[in-house]
């Protein structure tokens, strides 16, 4: 893909971005390469390169060197004496309010989660996933109108297939940065891959199906791969690794 | 075409970003514990960025130093919540930005750096050319909505993606650029008599 392929306008709303340094790398670059030639974006960014002066001048003026916010909210906390009870207030609570809380919560699994699930078609199950951190892969959480941690497919289902979206939106953009996506699943990252499956891109997102009838229960790695639009060695590019554990029943 | 099966590098997790990421995550689960250092060192980190946020949003420094006392307090509280789904930004951003709506539903803010047309400063007062003055761009700013001065200062005073924008506002990431596009509009129709 060429860079003067991409729409002035929407380049254009990036700018803002480009200018405080939250690109990403990739997008960073496309933007750069398009403000060199384009001289109303030249100009828009030298604008908000002013802009960004004149608000950083502002907050920094307004922002009370004597506010001592945090020295206050720290005696008060060490006050209350809350230095072993830490954040977890929940333990504050008396049994009674925690044994109501718990029947709300019963109540709303079993009223919203349960009919959704019961329901969920035997093919093309969507199962949306999402960032989540962990000290060494960003997990994912599978979002089924609730928030899930865990792949459950129905018993029974053999020829059951998950649909995975991954919403890419925090560091890289499919369809303006790559031209090709694809997710490689295995068992252990590095590995040779169970699945391979391209991945279509659609705004920010993605989708790719894996055949999971032969997976048994366990944790799973899905590894995105992109082949940068500018790639003249259209070498594919390790982009995330996600994981998830499936759980048959 | 790619080989399947080849030996794969992970370097994405040794970037500055990640690195950084990765402490502010370790201090939050410290004062999920009760570590109130970690707390200091959290809250000090992002001090400033919160208070210029939440000013712009409520326009009352009075009304900023009580909201910021809640926010600091809704860290401590709800450290043990945060489950690492979002960024330690987004989440921060997140709590402030809760705290002043809630504010603003029980009081309409009050606008103390509205400057009137006729005392408006002037391009001359800048002793150097080519950069907005800042008794403007205060003025300007205060002109704006409230969703769209979020937007400028979430991006140009707290320095936040995009993205990270999105999910704080909680609202799409198109409606994000939007909000910028027009609030870019509305400032350049006020300070662009003093560009050169």
């Amino acid at each position: 893909m060429n860079v003067n392929e991409q729409p002035h306008e929407a380049l254009v709303k990036l700018l803002p971005w480009y200018v405080n340094g939250t690109l990403d790398e990739s997008e960073s670059h496309i933007v750069a390469e398009h403000v060199e030639h384009c001289d109303e974006c030249a100009e828009e960014v030298a604008e908000l390169r002013d802009l960004e002066l004149a608000v950083m001048a502002v907050g920094k003026e307004e922002a009370l060197p004597e506010f001592d916010g945090v020295d206050r909210v720290l005696a008060e906390i060490a006050e209350k004496g809350r230095r072993k009870e830490g954040g977890a207030r929940i333990f504050r609570f008396p049994p009674a309010r925690i044994a109501m809380w718990a029947a709300i919560a019963a109540a709303l699994v079993f009223a919203i989660f349960i009919p959704r699930y019961l329901n969920q078609p035997a093919m093309g199950e969507m199962a949306t996933l999402q960032d989540s951190s962990s000290d060494q892969y960003q997990f994912l959480k599978m979002v089924r109108g609730d928030n899930m941690t865990t792949i459950t497919p129905k018993p029974g289902q053999s020829a059951l297939q998950f649909k995975i979206e991954l919403h890419l939106g925090i560091s890289v953009r499919p369809s303006r940065d790559y031209a090709l996506l694809r997710c490689e699943l295995k068992q252990t990252p590095g590995d040779k891959p169970l699945a391979i499956a391209n991945g279509k891109a659609v705004d920010e997102a993605f989708g790719v199906s894996f055949p999971s009838d032969d997976l048994a229960s366990g944790y799973y790695y899905v590894e995105v791969y992109g082949l940068p639009a500018q790639s003249p060695s259209q070498e594919y590019k390790l982009l995330k690794t996600y994981g998830f554990k499936l759980e048959r029943q | 075409m790619f080989a399947s099966g080849k030996t794969i590098t992970y370097n994405w997790a040794n970037s500055a970003c990640e690195v950084e990421l990765s402490r502010e995550t370790n201090w939050i689960q410290s004062i999920a514990k009760g570590d109130l250092k970690a707390f200091e060192t959290l809250c000090r980190s992002y001090q400033k960025r919160l208070f210029g946020y939440l000013l712009r949003m409520l326009r009352s420094r009075e009304t900023t130093e009580e909201v910021m006392n809640d926010v600091l307090h809704g860290i401590w509280q709800g450290a043990a919540r945060f489950s690492g789904a979002s960024r330690p930004s987004t989440w921060i951003f997140s709590i402030a930005r809760h705290k002043a709506l809630n504010r603003m539903g029980r009081k309409k803010p009050v606008i103390t750096d509205e400057v009137s047309d006729d005392h408006m400063p002037d391009a001359s007062d800048n002793p150097e050319d080519g950069l907005i003055h800042k008794d403007l761009v205060k003025m300007a700013l205060g002109k704006l909505s409230v969703e769209h001065v979020e937007v400028v200062e979430l991006t140009f005073y707290s320095g936040l993606s995009y993205q990270e924008i999105s999910e704080i506002v909680d609202c799409p990431i198109n409606t994000v650029k939007t909000r910028m596009f027009h609030a870019k509009q509305q400032l350049r129709a006020i300070l662009g008599r003093v560009k050169p």
